[in-house]
């Protein structure tokens, strides 16, 4: 009863298209599907067995389950720098053209060199690698590592950029119904008629759940045909969303609950992350069956009795010829059915449970199937597919008999999903009352229902659902209605899903090392009793000695398995035992559904100056400086980076030059009390500052360290200019605000920012006078009228300008400040005004050169770890007058200092970051390099260092030692500044 | 991602926010530096209520006071420094 | 067809008053309420925080520095040299602005929002059209435009309930039943 080419399809039946096929491979064989297949159901259908190898033994495995708790089938899929490696067959929609491999395997999945490690089994056993792998250490680099990273892992991450798009979106609703099974359903289709907004969304491809997997009616007609109408009419309400292939994987705080939308739609979206707020959120996220635990339970074609009936009605497809059922519970017998359906023999049901246990709804099913109570198995045999299995009864009273399968249908018991809940910590085991679950946390509006709240039966589903959205209603103020319940068929038969048998029958040690409670990890029961047997006993600590539940399946399968084992054997109640911690996401999510937009120039928002074009147009080259884009330098005629720097840094030291100032923080401060704060703020004295001044000022943390470094100018009595670096200008900004808003709030003082409305240009050089003379004609810019560190209020093109005259660079500066609409007109201005003295833009680097030269300290000076004194500018500290950060930083003792460094043969450059040490000893760390250029105007290779202590002479010679890039130079300490000492060339 | 209740713009994305530690005032600037250390190095850490300093960066930009449960992550009480609880 | 264009030329403003100052409020129409925004022609007053307010206007004055307006308690600053404004229109608008956005879009309509667009300080104005205006600062202004472009580009921004009826119902005991649905999109 196959369909030709297909050695498993049925010829009719599943929600498959038949008359779409798709061609696919699989480990280059090229194989056909049909539109609506997973790749699992298309593997299976052409009579693939093996699909995978197990992680540590390499065994054959096939496919298991049909959905995200699949342990085994994980495959590659894609090619190139689209490859996706470890992804659940089960969860991959079939689409044509599809290119897929088995991971983990050589030569190929079927003929494996790899499983020579089953043979060694008895050593790569829990936590081996604690004990292994010890000696001798030499082996280390050469040996351990290669083969370590060659054997571990399963799938190969892809190289190069991902070639897909990604994309986030924020999305606020009245309700969240996560699951579109009945329960699911049934309430949103309440909600819908109310007219809420609402999101509904289902991991699969198409609604229904357990719907689409069930020979039920619903109002006479298939469930899954109600499931689709239903979800087509709630769809079609203006104010409803529903989402399939939708994943809801994290339930975070205040509810927002992220979904991971796979495939959003043909516009070249790979996943579509949405983060949802809504009022209330409904939990219908269903069950997954439990498998069992008996040795050589992990062979292909041993699957979940649940997956079985999914796949013959999903997809068409029959997973095998003969057939046998393992149960503990009554739900079990529900298979018979489907395998009846799709003309399977079934050729005995085994049932751990003694006969008087059986409900009579199970036994009246099993009609004249060979029928085995309290039977366990034995064994199984077959090597790349089930082929036989032994039976025996689980007292051994008997011998056991052979029996022939190619089919296990394994039925442990239901858990429903409550995953969701374990992220805000909400409980995940039923408790002793029995009754659905409390709210997630405080605060939460969470409501579970259907089978995930242990509601059983169709009918009582599609009840529960309609009774949490009258909750729903209830709670929003709204008119609660009293729907038309939908009617599904005579449920006498419903068979119960607790299990009332063991899941893991008591194994000799033998029998351990075959029975596998984690699949994927290759965990067996042997693995849990080792780790018991070693102390590991606590729930947390056996996932992690034995590694069980850290698969790709995170646990779905395996983790209530070795629960059920630990209790077996400690004797333990389950509720004592607990959980391991639900954490988030709830299946894997790609990193670029996190990421989203976030990529590659998008990072991060990046800012411009007002002069971005005009350095454009110079031939900047723009690098970014945190997040402006700045100019590193200005090459010319082809010549090269420091080839550029070099000839800026000249060109400023012998005529002039000119750089962009824009990013600075810029805020005026304005008021009486304007003087008062800036005193309590700044580490200098600033009330004695007369108008049309500026200074440099440092502003310490609470801590005593420097904060930052700036500069005030007081332009009127009460009106204060004040700047801040680049880096720290935000930080600045809220740390002043919070001064005046929550430590002194009676001050009356008003804080403005005005960074983004000014343009600024500093003028460096000994011509700079000229320059600025010419730009600024009707301005007396004589030494007398403006003299260092003073400002003036000017006009410029028809605005307002302001002028300071301070000095980065050491030579003779001033900064000139207009609003940003003037910006273009005062570079023209002060480069045609500059042509005659040869004037030239200057970029970052030569900047950084500059200042060097110059002993001042920036950004890497100002760590965070530094004072004002261990960087030489403890005369800026006034000591009379309180001010924050006063009290500790006069308690700092002096750990460090300042210092300048030359390279002792004035050639080799001194490397950034290095570490100073004395002599060839070196088991001393005297501190580290800040700053370090090649200095064009001294002509020799200079640095900054912070020097822990002082050398002594015994130390032997200093050396900067970056053992990162390489290097080794030794260095002397030199005079800071080391050029200008006296300072005369600024103040000219 | 908290949701925080400004009291001047409403209800919040926590992304809109800056954290500013506890809210304590800072002692008096001419304390001495055994008092500065305890004000800023020992610190409550309460498993439960905390009031704490928030600033709306990308908002109002107004710094805010807020009762928020370390555990639960629940915010009870959102407001103005000035205002007492 | 999302378009996104800039409004040019814009004068802004900033009024930072003192704290009490709800008669002079009313004089100047200015609102009372943070993220209210009063639109009066080609004149919109926003107010952003405390005793903060924006005032776009279609015409620019100069000046640099916070002075006092007489008989205002007001300082007023100019800075129409610091913000551009845009306008995002059509179809996808919202669902763009979504994207980048924690604030509920539709259930602040006619409102000025100060917040973020994918940490671009932003000030967010959604009107009853659909059309989403849009004010940030100069210097992310490029950045910003970038990442719409960008969304734009990439859309499909309408939103679909992804839902797919083509398949065929498993029915072993009778034919399957005629469709009854048709594809469902949204719009």
């Amino acid at each position: 009863m196959t369909a030709a080419g297909h050695s498993r399809r049925l010829a009719k039946g599943g929600m498959i298209d038949r008359s779409r096929p798709l061609a696919f491979a699989f480990n280059g064989r090229t194989l056909s599907g049909y539109e609506g297949d997973t790749l699992a159901s298309a593997l299976m259908a052409n009579g693939v067995d093996v699909v995978a190898r197990s992680l540590k033994y390499h065994r054959p495995r096939g496919i298991m389950t049909d959905g995200p708790e699949e342990p085994n089938a994980v495959v590659t899929v894609g090619e190139g720098s689209s490859r996706t490696p470890n992804l659940k067959a089960t969860e991959v929609i079939l689409h044509d053209g599809l290119v897929t491999r088995s991971q983990n395997c050589w030569p190929s999945v079927n003929h494996d060199v790899g499983a020579v490690a089953g043979l060694a089994a008895p050593l790569l056993g829990a936590g081996f690698y604690y004990k292994t792998f010890m000696a001798p250490r030499g082996a280390w680099p050469g040996l351990y590592e290669r083969l370590i990273r060659r054997a571990a892992g399963l799938g190969r991450a892809p190289e190069g950029h991902d070639p897909d798009l990604y994309e986030h979106r924020h999305f606020h609703c009245d309700v969240l119904i996560v699951g579109a099974g009945p329960a699911g359903l049934a309430a949103a289709r309440v909600l819908a008629q109310a007219g809420l907004r609402l999101l509904l969304c289902d991991e699969r491809s198409r609604p229904g759940g357990s719907l689409t997997g069930t020979m039920q009616r619903i109002d006479g007609e298939p469930a899954s045909a109600w499931a689709r109408q239903t979800a087509a009419d709630i769809a079609a309400s203006p104010r409803a969303l529903v989402l399939l292939e939708t994943c809801a994987v994290w339930l975070g705080d205040h509810q927002l609950v992220a979904l991971v939308e796979r495939r959003p739609g043909e516009s070249g979206v790979a996943e579509r992350l949405w983060l949802v707020r809504p009022r209330h959120v409904v939990l219908a996220t269903g069950a997954i069956e439990r498998p069992l635990c008996f040795p050589g339970n992990d062979r292909p074609g041993i699957m979940l009795a649940s997956a079985t009936a999914a796949y013959i009605h999903r997809y068409g497809v029959a997973p095998g010829k003969r057939a046998v059922i393992h149960t503990n519970n009554d739900s079990g017998y529900g298979a018979l059915q489907h395998l009846r359906q799709a003309e399977i023999d079934v050729r005995a049901i085994i049932d751990t449970r003694p006969r008087e246990l059986i409900d009579e709804a199970a036994l009246r099913v099993v009609r004249d199937v060979d029928l085995l109570p309290g039977h366990r198995i034995v064994s199984t045999a077959g090597r790349h597919r089930l082929s036989r299995i032994r039976v025996g009864p689980a007292d051994g009273s008997r011998q056991a008999r052979v029996i022939d399968a190619d089919l296990l249908c394994v039925a442990g018991g239901w858990s429903p999903t409550r995953h969701l809940l374990g992220h805000r910590g909400g409980t995940v085991r039923r408790d002793e009352s029995k009754h659905a679950s409390s709210a997630a946390a405080p605060g939460d509006d969470v409501a579970i229902t259907g089978v995930a709240a242990w509601v059983t039966g169709l009918a009582a589903c599609l009840a529960d659902g309609a009774r949490v959205a009258g909750a729903v209603l209830k709670a929003l103020g709204r008119k609660v209605p009293a729907p038309r319940m939908p009617v599904p068929d005579d449920e006498t038969g419903t068979l119960s899903g607790e299990p009332n048998g063991p899941s893991c029958p008591t194994l000799d040690a033998r029998q351990q090392r075959k029975a596998f409670v984690d699949l994927q990890n290759d965990v067996t029961a042997h693995d849990v009793m080792r780790a018991l047997d070693e102390g590991y006993g606590a729930i947390e600590h056996l996932k992690r000695y034995t590694t069980s539940g850290m698969g790709t399946d995170q646990g779905k399968l395996g983790n209530v398995m070795a629960i059920d084992m630990v209790a077996e054997a400690t004797g333990m109640p389950v509720e004592k035992i607990g959980h391991t911690t639900f954490r988030p996401p709830y299946t894997p999510v790609t990193l670029g559904a996190l990421v989203g937009h976030a990529r590659g120039e998008r990072l991060f928002p990046t800012r411009e100056t007002p002069f971005h074009h005009r350095h454009l147009a110079r031939g900047a080259l723009m690098e970014l400086a945190g997040p402006w884009h700045y100019p590193k330098c200005y090459p010319r005629d082809g010549e090269s980076v420091d080839a550029a720097i070099e000839r800026e840094v000249r060109t400023v030291r012998s005529a002039v030059g000119f750089v962009d100032m824009s990013t600075l923080g810029k805020f005026e401060v304005v008021g009486p009390d304007s003087g008062i704060f800036l005193e309590r703020a700044y580490a200098n004295r600033l009330s004695t500052l007369a108008e049309g001044r500026c200074r440099y000022a440092l502003m310490l943390r609470e801590d005593g360290v420097v904060r930052d470094d700036g500069t005030v100018a007081r332009m009127a009595k009460d009106r204060w200019h004040v700047t801040a670096s680049t880096a720290h200008a935000d930080d600045v900004w809220r740390h002043l605000e919070r001064l005046r808003q929550v430590e002194w709030p009676e001050l009356d003082v008003l804080l403005v920012d005005v960074g983004e409305q000014r343009a600024g240009l500093a003028i460096a050089g000994p011509r700079a006078r000229d320059v600025l003379a010419a730009v600024l004609p009707d301005f007396d810019v004589s030494p007398e009228a403006l003299p260092f560190l003073g400002c003036r209020e000017i006009g410029f093109d028809g605005g307002r300008a302001r002028v300071f005259r301070i000095s980065y660079s050491g030579e003779l500066g001033f900064e000139v400040y207009v609003g940003a609409r003037h910006a273009d007109r005062l570079w023209d201005a002060v480069s045609e005004a500059g042509t005659p003295f040869g004037i030239a833009p200057y970029g970052v680097e030569a900047l950084d050169v500059m200042r060097i030269e110059k002993g001042h300290c920036a950004g890497s000076e100002f760590d965070g770890r530094t004072t004002a004194a261990e960087l030489g500018l403890g005369r800026m500290i006034k000591r009379d007058v309180p001010f924050l950060g006063h009290a500790l930083a006069c308690q700092h003792s002096i750990r460090q200092r300042l210092v300048g460094l030359v390279s002792a043969d004035r050639r080799t450059p001194i490397p950034r970051g290095a570490i100073l040490v004395a002599g060839m000893a070196r088991s001393r760390a005297l501190g580290h390099v800040t700053a370090a250029v090649v200095s064009p105007t001294l002509g020799h290779p200079i640095a900054l260092a912070m020097l822990q202590g002082s050398v002594s002479p015994g130390d032997g010679e200093l050396r900067a030692v970056s053992p990162v890039a390489g290097l080794d130079v030794a260095v002397e300490i030199g005079d800071l500044p080391f050029y200008d000492a006296d300072g005369a060339r600024m103040r000219a | 991602m908290l949701i925080i209740s400004c009291p001047w713009c409403g209800e919040r994305d926590e992304s809109e926010f800056s954290y500013g530690g506890p809210a304590r005032p800072l002692p008096p600037l001419d304390a001495d530096a055994a008092a500065w250390r305890r004000a800023l190095y020992t610190r409550d850490n309460p498993k439960g209520w905390h009031e704490e300093l928030w600033f709306h960066g990308f908002g109002c930009r107004q710094w805010i006071v807020v009762s928020r449960h370390t555990v639960s992550q629940e915010i009870a009480d959102s407001r103005p420094p000035e205002t007492p609880p | 067809m999302t378009t996104l264009s800039e409004i040019t030329p814009l004068s802004v403003h900033r009024l930072l008053g003192a704290r009490r100052s709800n008669d002079v409020m009313d004089e100047a129409k200015l609102p009372s309420r943070v993220s209210e925004a009063l639109h009066e022609g080609s004149r919109t007053a926003m107010m952003l925080g405390p005793a903060e307010w924006l005032v776009l206007n279609q015409e620019s004055v100069g000046s640099l520095d916070p002075t006092i307006v007489p008989g205002q308690p007001f300082f007023v600053l100019d800075e129409s040299d610091a913000w551009r404004l845009f306008r995002l229109q059509g179809k996808g608008a919202g669902d763009i602005v979504a994207q980048f956005c924690p604030i509920d879009i539709g259930a602040v309509e006619g409102t000025a929002c100060v917040t973020h667009l994918a940490r671009h300080p932003a000030i967010v104005m959604p009107r009853s059209s659909g059309e989403v205006a849009i004010l940030v600062p100069r210097s992310y202004a490029a950045s910003l435009v970038a990442l719409i472009r960008d969304a734009i580009t990439r859309s499909d921004s309408s939103v679909c309930g992804r839902y797919d009826v083509g398949l065929q119902d498993t029915d072993f005991k009778t034919d399957p039943p005629p469709e009854r649905c048709d594809r469902i999109q949204r719009d």
